[in-house]
């Protein structure tokens, strides 16, 4: 359960290793994308995620704060996150963040 | 402008689904359009200082959104940036070290630097006070204002390590968390 009422300290542990992560990723992204530009190949891809299937909650102020996490990274690198196992995303989860972006 | 005009769309949207799902709620709109634009404000003023950008890649930016909680009957709108925290900010202005001393001979606060929650409580009792200096604390202030006008609310305020909760009722509480957020989160929950 993500949600800073009813499980902060875990939720805020959290993010600080989704903030940490993306960080790491992107940096990866970036340096790939160089290299494989200098190479004429194809855009790089990032294999850093978290598995959200498992969250069956998730309050409207943390998916804000996720949305914001990688709307920055997307607007400094071009990074385009990617999310796995999506059928398997409890539906109230998924459409919080879908509605928040 | 452009703010003012996209954080009263918000609201504007929030009040009418509020209307829709929550007929006979009292919610003042247009008290808490200003707590949320001053929250705003404050962000564009404090929250994105140039020296930030030597330190970290951020875009100066805030997020916003709103819920209606029916089977709770809550009204929230939540304010989100990713600048300098509120700790952060109040650490660097001029009249931090006269805050210290006054927390220090007034208070039973203790380590007051090192207390995120008790830094934002700080900055929260200076806007409070009379003494018109331009800084986050007013703002701050104004924030709270509007949950005095509810019935039964509070606004949350987390920034770094720090945590402010500020009651309807009048009364108020703080803590520090181990894990930091990046920048700061404003939430006012309204009960109706």
């Amino acid at each position: 359960m993500l949600c800073l009422d009813k499980n902060r300290d875990e939720t805020l542990h959290f993010l600080s290793q989704v903030r940490a992560g993306l960080e790491a990723a992107a940096s990866q992204f970036i340096n790939r994308s160089r290299r494989r530009k200098a190479q004429h190949s194809p855009p790089a891809s990032v294999g850093n995620y978290w598995d959200l299937s498992c969250v069956h909650e998730i309050s409207p102020a943390v998916a804000l704060m996720l949305a914001a996490e990688y709307e920055r990274l997307h607007d400094h690198t071009g990074w385009r996150s990617s999310a796995i196992d999506v059928h398997k995303w409890d539906i109230d989860v998924f459409s919080l963040l879908e509605e928040i972006g | 402008m452009a703010d003012s005009s996209k954080s009263g769309k918000l609201i504007d949207a929030l009040e009418r689904i509020a209307n829709e799902h929550l007929p006979d709620s009292s919610v003042d709109f247009d008290r808490l359009a200003s707590a949320v634009l001053e929250g705003i404000t404050n962000t564009k003023q404090h929250a994105y200082p140039a020296e930030l950008a030597k330190s970290f890649r951020f875009t100066e930016r805030w997020w916003a959104t709103g819920v209606i909680d029916k089977a709770e009957r809550r009204v929230s709108a939540i304010i989100y940036d990713q600048g300098a925290s509120i700790p952060d900010t109040i650490m660097r202005a001029p009249w931090f070290p006269a805050l210290v001393d006054a927390a220090k001979r007034l208070t039973s606060w203790g380590n007051f630097e090192n207390d995120d929650g008790a830094l934002i409580a700080g900055a929260m009792a200076v806007g409070r006070s009379k003494t018109r200096l331009s800084h986050r604390g007013k703002g701050l202030a104004d924030m709270e204002s509007f949950m005095r006008t509810c019935s039964k609310g509070r606004l949350s305020v987390l920034s770094r390590n720090g945590e402010y909760v500020s009651y309807a009722a009048g009364d108020a509480t703080r803590f520090t968390h181990s894990s930091p957020i990046r920048g700061t989160l404003v939430q006012w929950d309204v009960w109706v």
